[in-house]
């Protein structure tokens, strides 16, 4: 079996694209229109709504990153997880079914749709699609870098494939998330993530049993041996510190309810009495694709202090060897193709509400019509801001890596920002003005951007996200509190009282 | 309740520890050294050096925060200015999870300054605390969400209202957005 890794890894990478082709092609038979395209007709089940709001949020990084984060900071990264339980919680009791009630009364196809809505403001449509896309094309680029990296490193290993460039594995991996967001939409975005998260679930399980079983003595076994060499590691706080965990805590968490591509997915479930069911389905899922990333950088970070295990190269590099060494070959199968559900699973969410600002909002916001034939533009502008992703985490990768970065960093810390108060808080607040709105998401892109382009660290351990989200917060906060209450909508204010 | 004026203090408290941790020295490897044997790793270094003047700052911060996750819950569930019988469920859950947070600091507190550590289910004390004491306490409020839809987030009246706001709602009114037969032609 041993001697099968490669190929057994490689078939099952294959098999899980041509699983996404086949789901691209079904999805298409049922996008007819706009609605369907980004919304999937207002027709999404329990159990497919559930799983895809925790797939499109662990990403690669819950399958990567996350790991090489416990094996460098050890139980620092755990905070992350605990943000996620509170994150979610938060996010169903704020947007669940508000955002819901508000798609359906007022045919919503996008987020800064329901926005435009809500404050009876162009502006405040037009800075949510902006915030969205900026941030989206940083994601987007960080995920199609990292599909393609994942590729090559498979792909390489092989006879066939040992020169396989870069640039050979954006265009093969680019070509499938295109061709099934394209055909299929959001439809076939929330189907492959319901498979992508399925693959997920099982291979936490599974890598938490291995883990768990290659370290003698077990989990007390890896935490005895981390301890030894460095006791904060395993503390509560890891080697981040207390500030900075809980800095992360409070960004991570409430930054949840701010995430674009999560908020549109709570818009298309079928029944609003069903999604009494989603926080379990969403809760559970995550739960136990995180034993993944938990286990696997702790064993990792045993293994190389014991001196069982040479350094590691780069902390990222913790998964994949763990799986080329520790994992029977059947389950790194598994896994590297649960990888590239992960960063898939990301990537096609963004590039649909990507494609919706693109399309469909910016040009209402500007023009106060959608385009003409607009189900054809939502394909074309699918098409064309995944080739610019793509093209952008070339140039980002031979020429100057800081751009990804940058963008990359805008995301996260940027959609909490832009659309907690606005959106999170907004929708729930009659009070709140477009004027607030459009501050606070302007603040947002102001203050994350400096951040990053002036690569400002801050004292005290506190995260750039966390300071810009406090800040939009207050100014939002504050601007209604001075302002004049506005005059609603009676039906937006109808929704508001239920 | 004044649930939002109680945000805007509690984010404006949040505001003032932030500014008094940025003005405060920062501890020589407040946010960890590079390891001193294995590259791609870092170091703790001594958390007694690190956390000791700043404990109960951040203990502040951290409550200030549970506070605010809890006020932002009751902001969702909220009905007219009501919480619908949600209010000791969730005054229970912030008491519960400032008492999982203290007890996390406390055995923090006794965690630095000792050399042995017993585990418990595989984890040092005041990790056990976090991962099996203040992470299920969040986890209620996922609990309160699905035991109390019906109750709390969305009675069947609301439901009827609901009904009732669409069945009124002219297809006119909506937002623009060239219906199928348009986008055949």
């Amino acid at each position: 079996m041993e001697a099968y890794r490669h190929p057994i890894i490689l078939g099952s990478v294959i098999a899980y694209m041509v699983l996404c082709i086949a789901v691209g092609l079904w999805a298409m038979r049922r996008t007819k229109s706009t609605r369907d395209f980004f919304m999937a007709g207002r027709d999404i089940g329990i159990f497919v709504t559930g799983i895809a709001i925790f797939s499109s949020a662990m990403s690669g990084f819950g399958f990567v990153g996350g790991p090489g984060l416990v094996f460098s900071l050890g139980m620092s990264s755990v905070w992350m997880i605990m943000a996620g339980v509170t994150g979610y919680a938060i996010v169903h009791f704020l947007m669940g079914k508000r955002l819901r009630l508000f798609a359906g009364l007022f045919d919503s196809v996008s987020l800064p749709d329901a926005v435009a809505v809500r404050y009876k403001s162009e502006a405040a449509r037009f800075l949510t699609a902006l915030a969205i896309l900026l941030g989206v094309m940083g994601y987007l680029a960080t995920q199609i870098l990292a599909m393609a990296m994942v590729l090559q490193s498979i792909l390489q290993r092989t006879a066939a494939f040992a020169d396989i460039g870069l640039v050979a594995c954006v265009a093969i991996s680019s070509s499938v998330l295109i061709f099934y967001c394209v055909t299929g939409g959001i439809v076939a975005s929330v189907y492959t993530d319901m498979v992508q998260g399925g693959i997920m679930v099982v291979a936490g399980v599974l890598i938490f049993v291995t883990a768990i079983s290659v370290v003698d003595g077990g989990a007390a076994g890896a935490a005895n041996l981390i301890m030894a060499d460095d006791p904060e590691a395993m503390g509560p706080w890891g080697t981040l510190g207390m500030m900075g965990c809980i800095s992360w805590f409070f960004m991570f968490s409430i930054g949840y309810a701010g995430q674009p591509h999560l908020l549109t997915k709570i818009m298309m479930i079928r029944r609003i009495r069903d999604y009494r069911f989603i926080p379990v389905v969403t809760l559970a899922g995550y739960m136990l694709t995180a034993l993944l990333w938990i286990s696997i950088g702790l064993v990792m970070r045993a293994l190389v202090v014991e001196g069982v295990h040479p350094g590691l190269s780069a902390a990222d590099a913790a998964a994949p060897e763990f799986l080329q060494l520790y994992a029977h070959p059947l389950l790194a199968g598994v896994v590297f193709a649960a990888l590239f559900a992960a960063i898939m699973s990301t990537a096609d969410g963004f590039l649909n509400i990507g494609a919706a600002a693109l399309v469909h909002d910016i040009p209402v916001a500007i023009r106060s019509r959608s385009l003409q034939n607009e189900l054809f533009w939502a394909r074309v502008g699918t098409i064309a801001l995944a080739i610019v992703a793509a093209l952008f985490a070339l140039y980002s990768y031979y020429e100057n890596q800081r751009l990804v970065a940058l963008l990359g960093a805008f995301g996260w810390g940027t959609f909490g920002a832009a659309l907690v108060p606005a959106v999170a808080i907004g929708f729930n607040w009659k009070r709140a003005t477009s004027a607030a709105a459009c501050v606070a998401i302007a603040s947002s892109l102001v203050v994350n951007f400096a951040i990053e382009v002036f690569d400002i660290s801050i004292p005290g351990g506190l995260h750039g996200g966390t300071l810009s989200l406090l800040v939009s917060m207050v100014l939002f906060l504050g601007i209604s509190f001075a302002s004049k209450p506005p005059d609603l909508d009676p039906d937006v204010e109808a929704i508001m009282d239920l | 309740m004044k649930l939002f004026p109680i945000l805007m203090v509690l984010l404006i408290a949040i505001c003032v520890l932030a500014v008094a941790s940025i003005l405060l020295p920062d501890p020589v490897g407040a946010r960890g050294t590079d390891h001193p044997e294995f590259a791609n790793m870092m170091h703790g270094g001594a958390g007694e050096a690190k956390h000791a003047g700043r404990l109960l700052l951040n203990w502040v911060f951290g409550v200030l925060m549970l506070l605010v996750v809890v006020v932002l819950i009751a902001i969702g569930a909220r009905k007219g200015k009501g919480l619908r019988g949600l209010r000791s469920p969730l005054g229970l859950t912030a008491l519960a999870s400032i008492v999982a947070w203290t007890c996390l600091v406390i055995s923090y507190k006794e965690y630095m300054t000792t050399d042995s550590h017993a585990l418990f289910l595989a984890l040092p004390a005041p990790s056990a605390v976090m991962l099996y004491g203040l992470l299920p306490v969040t986890a209620l409020l996922t609990v309160f969400y699905v035991v109390g839809f019906r109750r709390w987030i969305l009675s069947e009246d609301d439901l009827a209202e609901y009904e009732r706001l669409l069945a009124g709602k002219e297809p006119a009114e909506r937002t623009p957005e060239p219906s199928i037969a348009e986008e055949k032609r």
